[in-house]
């Protein structure tokens, strides 16, 4: 028998707590207080959910099951891809619940992004747990680490180097993705960032971190948890909101995933292998997306992402981000909430948050008119890749 | 994650296939992963030889020269022990025998040029561990 997952699940429930520096809530409370909201959005109760997708290394599935008094759990699994994790997610939960394994699953991220790194600010300090390190820490350690090389900023230049050098992408083309995310923040009730103006001066004038990575082309760093429920699509049209369909997504990995130095063409990135499978599984083309809601760790590394996805050429991204294309308004929009540049970051979960709310048409003062598809990707550890279509039900 | 420490810079305790990579490296200049089966040369150091999957690999000394395929200069890091560097230059370099390997440049990070001819040398930290190097030739 093959089981068809096109369409198979529905999103019905989001949770998203506040996007804070600084927090006197543990990760777990966070997570939990986005999944609450999540259930409750959904219409449904606690104990209704029997699946549960929680964020590895900051809380477990056992943990928020006990606390959310979930009596009976029959799927957990732990998606390992960094910040690709959520929306390669949305797989594993519609496999599950197209088997009738399990029928409502909770998918939830949160984390303690700016407290854990900053122990003079106060508030909670909850670093990843030992046991949970990187996929990629036995390279990090032995090869990078010892060279001063901590940080995602500085992994991912040794291909953003490569990437500026062969298309020649200057500084003006990656401000257009800083600028469009700070323009839909301000549209965004929960967008650290909404209400901050930032214009080209300060883009080129903010400080440089790691060549060619100025200030504002990195995320933000924030405490927060975010939260999805997951159903068929069937039940999900019984629930209050407009269901959002999966309508097909993939993972993917460079090679090798552990060394971005020894891959044959260190350009490659996850989604270059996963998108055309997402779309593939879809039915539909990456220029049929009304939104895109685009991983946006870096702003570079946006444009590359753009590429893979299919939006257009390789080398092309910096014609596709400019003259107001990626703004609202424009023919595609992208990051609608200001992403993880200008609203906060929640491993990009907040990506899936915002794509099912246009899809919803309750994105408020940022709604796309007449969204009825969208594009969400996760980009994680070295460039491991997730691609998720979402679709409006008709 | 630290497992030593020199001044304040993590120093990791080579665990695995990389105590082999650094013991050789120490004691005779950088070494490659070699398959004595199909004559591949690999980086890092892996339990099967990825181009025809053999086990028969051992350490075999390289050239030590290279080109530089990509680079990064950092004006900020975590690392308290490297702080004082900042800003400091980190070089990708492809070996003439193919693998790439990363090091911390020697020189002015302004210099660093993608295509540059190098000399990769190691600066030792203890009898397992040292810095990997990159200079222009």
């Amino acid at each position: 028998m093959t089981i068809e997952l096109s369409g198979s699940s529905a999103i019905v429930g989001l949770g998203e707590t506040d996007y804070m520096r600084g927090t006197d809530a543990s990760v777990l409370e966070l997570v939990l207080d986005a999944s609450l909201q999540a259930i409750a959005d959904a219409g449904l109760r606690p104990e209704d959910i029997d699946g549960i997708i929680p964020p590895g290394g900051y809380a477990t599935s056992e943990e928020i099951a006990a606390n959310l008094v979930i009596p009976d759990l029959r799927y957990s699994a732990s998606v390992h891809m960094g910040g690709a994790s959520p929306t390669a997610a949305l797989q594993s939960a519609t496999m599950a619940i197209a088997t009738g394994v399990a029928k409502n699953v909770l998918v939830t991220y949160g984390w303690n992004g700016y407290s854990a790194f900053r122990r003079d600010k106060g508030g909670e300090h909850q670093p990843r747990r030992r046991g949970q390190e990187m996929p990629f820490i036995d390279i990090s350690r032995h090869y990078y680490a010892p060279l001063g090389v901590r940080t995602a900023a500085q992994w991912y230049c040794f291909y953003l180097r490569r990437y500026v050098d062969l298309y020649d992408v200057q500084p003006e083309d990656a401000a257009n993705v800083a600028l469009a995310c700070r323009r839909h923040a301000h549209l965004n009730d929960k967008a650290l960032m909404g209400g901050r103006e930032m214009t080209l001066e300060d883009y080129l004038a903010s400080p440089p971190i790691v060549d060619p990575l100025r200030k504002f082309d990195c995320c933000l760093e924030t405490d927060c948890a975010n939260a999805v429920v997951l159903t068929t699509t069937e039940r999900a049209r019984d629930l209050p909101h407009c269901p959002v369909l999966w309508l097909g997504g993939a993972e993917g990995h460079p090679f090798p995933a552990d060394d971005i130095t020894n891959r044959p063409d260190m350009l490659k990135l996850g989604i270059d292998t996963a998108a055309p499978r997402a779309f593939a599984m879809a039915g539909v083309s990456p220029l049929d997306m009304d939104v895109l809601e685009i991983y946006d760790c870096f702003t570079y590394v946006v444009m590359m992402e753009l590429e893979a996805l299919g939006m257009c050429e390789t080398g092309a991204a910096k014609e596709f981000v400019a003259d107001g294309n990626i703004e609202i308004g424009g023919r595609y929009p992208l990051n609608t909430h200001g992403g993880l540049l200008s609203q906060g970051h929640c491993w990009g979960l907040n990506h899936v948050v915002e794509a099912t709310r246009q899809l919803r048409h309750e994105a408020g003062r940022a709604q796309v008119e007449g969204a009825e598809l969208a594009a969400v990707t996760g980009y994680g550890d070295l460039g491991d890749g997730s691609v998720a279509v979402l679709a409006r039900d008709r | 994650m630290s497992d030593g420490a020199v001044g304040k810079r993590y120093i990791p305790r080579p665990t695995g296939l990389h105590r082999g990579f650094y013991r050789h490296t120490l004691a005779g200049g950088l070494h490659l992963q070699s398959c004595a089966d199909c004559g591949e040369q690999q980086h890092p150091p892996r339990y099967y030889c990825r181009a025809c999957r053999s086990k028969a690999l051992s350490f075999k000394a390289a050239s030590g020269t290279g080109t530089i395929y990509s680079f990064s200069v950092s004006h900020f890091t975590r690392d308290p022990g490297w702080a004082a560097d900042v800003p400091f230059g980190t070089v990708v370099v492809e070996t003439d025998e193919g693998p790439r390997i990363v090091a911390s440049w020697l020189g002015a990070p302004d210099d660093i040029q993608i295509g540059t001819r190098v000399r990769i040398v190691i600066e030792p930290v203890n009898e397992a561990f040292g810095i990997l190097q990159a200079e222009a030739l």
